[in-house]
């Protein structure tokens, strides 16, 4: 691979990846994202390489195993180009059919595609399938369009012209002045404003500075990091080196999980193609500017999701956070400025260079800007990840996008951020969302998972189920974090099996605040939030007769 | 009991000089007969008993120890130390049936120094009891060696179990009502289980592993625990880095170590290499890693113990995860875990004896759209009820 | 922090009292300075303070803001103004005692603080480990003896401290300077546990049989 050394020889390259590829060809992109792949996909794609070969189509036809296509619950998701037919649930038995019929014969194969569970009716094309028409795909959108271990793919779709623009026509301080203007705010769940984190550590005394994407991705029931780290992983190293530009850093860190092969070799993958390229390393695109990035894997804690802990951690020690009474952009690894932003904060960057911060601001809300991918689970039809604008409400999200809630069961709630955010319920279900929106009604919107909730669930079980996992999943090594879970825990694993007693409503909240108000770091100090936002919206089922109450939050078939 | 020949009951008396010594100093005076079983010992307190000198006495060849000392508020010191041997007492009765010996062979009796009938009619009482039950171990189906080595096992955690006592198990109130209230209570028994009762099993396993090696099972039936409470055991003892399990090729975790280029700060990549590559940590592992990267032994095992990533003891061939992820609970996970669990009759954490499988939970791999589900060996099986389990698991060797 | 180390001295309130700081001290520094005391259990002057037990914790008002601090930890800054006692702070203080008091019911060092602050040992039911974990001993041995022989292994509630016995067995006896820290005599019963189940033999005599 040529060394790119410039921006015109980038357009070069560009246009030359673009030359070698016909628009009309057509292409099979099947997604080979996990949650397809755990229904099997991988047997999908050997069919359609088989099928091709088989069938002499090798130069006439295109394979592509792309990454998450987003509606996880329709998998295997096969999308055909040029036409974009999209079709789910395939099987390899499906495969010949589709080859012949769809690829060659251009004819749409009407089993195959999607059938509204509701209404019946069918469609054939991404973009007139509910679940995706309803989004607005600026980050995941490229997800069907490439291979992630192709860097020519994202070259294809544009990418790298960010970078360019910002090291060959911006200065560092444009670039962070832009991002400020834009407002983008971190996606992993603090929602601090990105602009003035980098500027911090930008301003803060000392040579070496450190950006890091925390893809631990830690919040139960959030996939999406996942979905575009490994779907599209030069995205969000195109936005570390733009940020790193911006800061004055050189050397950059990807903290991502251990549990995950397919992720760590794309991220892999990505950074040696991007190096070979010269768009990672010294002197990019003949800048001047050298950046270098190396990858750490996490031990899979909960807690090392948190940054002062993830940067211990980094550092080679067991990731305990410590108070951040010296903001970690001041003093982060090895006391140097660091800057932590979260994956998909990160995938942010280049469209704000590209498009400018003035289009970005134009989507969403006054003080929550551009748009945010979610991860539905739960109760909910259609599970998967979906991006939307700030402002989109709670109600269209899951019943527009998400399907509603099967077997005709009603809303309870809607839960967010995980194991420290919190339920929002069915009457404030036309809340848009928004960072504050739902911060003021205690369900921080965390790193978007939103786990939906039906009429059966016990939402005591459910401050229940998160005690439970925080009190294995916290370091423990503060007194209010670590006691206050521990008992909070007890009473409300009493209050479950029905053994409430006086007052005990009145003691969890006591230790709620004492937890909130005196722990070390963000997890202690959130961990009650789940509970104090079930007793907010739900305190009658905590008051009620026990006995109504046998049912725990999980199913009984 | 043994057939064809009488048994004599050797009793070993620890009798406080004050009361029960002389009260049976009056018994000998007066003639009331008793039987001559007893051989006493005198001090000045029954609170001086210690447990040591309990299961000394078991050890050596008696049947049965027997305390005696002032009634309770008598005791002629100001520290009431007959309360300090009846709370010893109730400890080592408990002991005593931890390792499946009688807890009746250890009996305290408040005798005053003129009350010789009472302690006449206590021996006439105590002998023949002891008698019935029968010699040590014998009488309950335990043989010699195996006696020995659970007798030791107590042995070597009196230090320990007397700390627990003095600051775990106090009894606010020095009064006998107070004393009989906590120690039959749930909150006493739960408290015993959690600080002494697992220690005991561990010390036990430790004691058969330093004779010869013997393998899960052999160990879950000596003790009669269940394979299941073995392995947690056998995990905790990893932990203590007290039980070696295996080896590791030290070229093999050299050549990991200098990829990461040898650094402290690369500790946790070395670690988690190894245990990818090999699916456990051996201490000896830990060891080199310590050295060779020059951290303290310490901060390795925080960092290996941290979380359950990382396993201290073997796994069994097929490592078995169902995510207990938020989607997956609403799901139904927790049923799906328990038809998991008793089929393998193992909870998570733990390995069957045949190793066939290591069952784990844990939360979300991010495919909440299989959920339910188990993941074996990195496989997906999605959307499994309970009643597919078995059909899941049964493919696997 | 200041962006340029100041020589001269930060003033800042404690309890409506001016105090004279230094750039770098921390307000339980600043605190005692000035004779005003603030509860610690897990601080020790030959420690690095670590925040551990949050008994210490205090308001610290800086530009209208008040939030909750750690003493130990919190940097001194000019103006701030900072309160020892007031109803939310005795509040954490007494919940943290209480925590702890269904630990180690009989520790001096709590049943002192708990009397000041009307802390009830049994509100909470008894736990089985009496360990605070202060970690006053961990520092100890490996900041001020630099041997590590004890640690912290666990997280989260199951957290405890373990002797590492290849280390112990060597350091310990002719030590055990970390005894007299503790507030609980969970660290000597921790050393004679691993005493008598770790001391005693050669690992590889009591290997496991496949």
């Amino acid at each position: 691979m040529p060394r790119i050394n410039s921006a015109s020889e980038l357009e070069e390259l560009r246009k030359g990846v673009l030359s070698e590829r016909d628009p009309d060809k057509p292409c099979i992109a099947i997604c080979a994202g996990m949650g397809c792949l755990g229904l099997g996909n991988g047997r999908v794609i050997s069919a359609f390489e088989e099928e091709v070969n088989k069938k002499d189509l090798k130069t006439k036809v295109d394979i592509r195993a792309t990454g998450c296509h987003g509606y996880c619950e329709k998998g295997p998701m096969v999308v055909i180009y040029p036409e974009e037919i999209c079709y789910v649930e395939v099987t390899p038995k499906d495969v010949p059919e589709i080859v012949s019929q769809t690829v060659l014969g251009k004819k749409v194969i009407d089993l195959l595609i999607y059938t509204d569970p509701d209404t019946g009716e069918k469609a054939a094309h991404q973009s007139e399938i509910p679940f995706y028409k309803n989004q607005m795909r600026h980050i995941i959108g490229n997800n069907t369009k490439i291979d992630p271990r192709s860097i020519d793919d994202y070259l294809a779709v544009g990418g790298y012209s960010a970078l360019s623009k910002s090291l060959l026509e911006m200065s560092p301080e444009k670039v962070l002045d832009e991002i400020k203007k834009a407002n983008l705010r971190g996606r992993g769940g603090g929602g601090f404003r990105a602009g003035r984190k980098w500027e911090t550590a930008r301003n803060a005394p000392g040579e070496e500075k450190y950006v890091i994407v925390n893809a631990h991705e830690g919040e139960l029931g959030a996939f999406m990091d996942r979905a575009i780290f490994t779907g599209n992983p030069q995205s969000v190293l195109e936005g570390l080196i733009i940020g790193a530009y911006a800061v004055g850093s050189h050397r950059g860190f990807i903290y991502t999980r251990h549990d995950t092969p397919q992720l760590k070799n794309n991220i892999d993958m990505a950074l040696a193609q991007a190096e070979e390229y010269g768009l990672l390393g010294e002197n990019i695109l003949g800048s001047g500017f050298s950046f270098n990035v190396e990858v750490h894997l996490d031990i899979g804690i909960f807690v090392s999701g948190e940054s002062s802990a993830l940067m211990r951690s980094i550092e080679g020690n067991a990731p305990e956070p410590r108070p951040k009474y010296i903001h970690t952009s001041v003093k982060g690894i090895w006391k140097k400025p660091s800057v932590l932003n979260n994956v998909e904060t990160w995938a942010n960057v280049p469209l704000i260079i590209d498009n400018g911060s003035e289009w970005y601001a134009s989507t969403g809300t006054a003080r929550s800007k551009g748009t945010k991918l979610v991860s539905l689970s739960g109760n909910i039809v259609n599970t998967g990840v979906a991006e939307v604008p700030f402002g989109t409400t709670i109600r269209e999200i899951v019943y527009g996008i998400g399907g509603g809630i099967p077997k005709g069961k009603k809303l309870k709630a809607v839960h967010f951020g995980g194991p420290i955010g919190g339920s929002i319920p069915e009457s404030l279900l036309d809340t848009p969302l928004d960072f504050d929106e739902l911060a003021k009604l205690g369900a921080s919107i965390g790193a978007g998972s939103m786990l939906v909730l039906d009429e059966d669930t016990s939402m005591v079980d459910v401050a229940r189920y998160f005690l439970d996992f925080l009190s294995n999943e916290s370091c423990g090594k503060c007194v209010p974090c670590r006691e206050g879970i521990r008992q909070m825990l007890k009473i409300l694993t009493n209050i479950r099996d029905g053994k409430v007693r006086e007052g005990d409503i009145e003691l969890l909240e006591e230790i709620a605040e004492v937890t909130g108000a005196a722990s070390l770091c963000a997890l202690g100090k959130t961990a009650a939030d789940p509970l104090r936002s079930t007793l907010r919206y739900f305190r009658d089922e905590y008051e009620t007769n026990i006995e109504k109450m046998k049912r725990p939050a999980e199913k009984r078939e | 009991m043994a057939a064809g020949h009488t048994f004599e009951p050797r009793i070993l008396g620890f009798l406080c000089d004050w009361c029960c010594y002389a009260g049976a100093d009056l018994a000998g005076v007066s003639r009331f007969q008793y039987p001559p079983n007893i051989r006493v010992i005198r001090l000045m307190c029954s609170g001086r008993v210690d447990p040591a000198h309990i299961f000394r006495a078991f050890s050596t060849g008696q049947d049965a120890v027997f305390i005696g000392g002032c009634h309770l508020d008598d005791c002629h010191y100001v520290t009431h130390g007959n309360y300090d041997a009846l709370s010893m007492v109730y400890i080592c009765k408990k002991l005593l049936e931890h390792i499946g010996l009688n807890p009746e062979r250890l009996r305290i009796e408040w005798v005053s120094a003129g009350e010789g009938i009472r302690f006449a009619n206590t021996m006439n009482e105590f002998v023949p009891r002891i008698e019935k039950l029968g010699p040590l171990g014998r009488g309950e189906g335990i043989d010699e060696h195996e006696l020995t080595f659970k007798l030791e096992a107590v042995t070597k955690l009196i230090p320990y179990i007397k700390l627990v006592q003095s600051e775990r198990l106090r009894v606010p109130d020095r009064t006998e009502e107070a004393y009989n209230k906590f120690f039959t209570s749930e909150e006493f028994n739960r408290l015993f289980n959690e600080l002494i009762g697992d220690k005991l099993a561990l010390s036990q396993i430790m004691a058969l592993l330093r004779e010869r090696p013997h393998s899960t099972s052999e160990i879950s039936a000596i003790l009669g625990l269940s394979p299941s409470e073995v392995s947690r055991h056998l995990n905790v003892s990893a932990r203590n880095q007290t039980v070696e399990t295996g080896t590791v090729d030290n070229d093999k975790i050299d050549r990991i170590i200098n990829k990461h280029q040898g650094k402290a700060g690369s500790l946790v990549q070395v670690l988690l290499e190894i245990q990818h590559e090999n699916h456990w940590l051996p201490q000896e592992v830990l060891d080199r890693v310590s050295k060779k990267l020059d951290v303290p032994l310490s901060r390795v095992m925080q960092i290996v113990t941290f979380h359950k990533t990382f396993s201290l003891i073997p796994k069994g061939r097929n490592e078995v995860h169902v995510c207990t992820g938020p989607s997956c609970y609403v799901r139904g996970s927790t049923r799906l875990l328990d038809t998991v669990q008793n089929l393998m009759g193992i909870r998570p954490g733990e390995t069957d004896p045949d190793s066939k499988f290591s069952l784990e939970t844990g939360s979300c791999l991010g495919c909440c759209n299989l959920g339910p589900e188990i993941i074996v060996g990195g496989k997906h099986h999605g959307r499994v009820t309970p009643d597919k389990v078995k059909d899941v698991l049964k493919n696997y060797e | 922090m200041g962006k340029h180390k100041k020589m001269s001295d930060i003033i800042i309130q404690i309890d409506g009292k001016e105090v004279k700081a230094a750039e770098g001290m921390t307000v339980l520094e600043a605190a005692q300075s000035a004779d005003i005391f603030i509860p610690t259990l897990c601080h020790h002057e030959k420690l690095e303070p670590r925040g551990l037990c949050r008994i210490c914790t205090v308001e610290a008002e800086v530009r209208g803001w008040t939030k909750f601090v750690a003493a130990c930890l919190y940097p001194v800054e000019q103006d701030l103004v900072v309160r020892t006692r007031s109803e939310k702070v005795d509040r954490i203080r007494k919940m943290i005692l209480e925590f702890l008091l269904a630990h180690a019911p009989y520790s001096p060092q709590l049943q002192d603080l708990a009397q000041e602050y009307g802390a009830d040992k049994d509100r909470f039911e008894k736990e089985s480990s009496f360990c605070i974990l202060c970690g006053l001993c961990v520092r100890y041995c490996a900041e001020v003896k630099k041997k590590n022989a004890v640690g912290f292994v666990d997280c989260g509630s199951r957290r405890e401290i373990r002797f590492i016995p290849e280390i112990a067995v060597k350091e310990c006896h002719s030590c055990k300077e970390c005894f007299a820290l503790c507030p609980t005599s969970y660290l000597q019963a921790a050393f004679v546990l691993t005493e008598a189940l770790a001391f005693s033999k050669d690992a590889s005599q009591t290997a496991l049989k496949k």
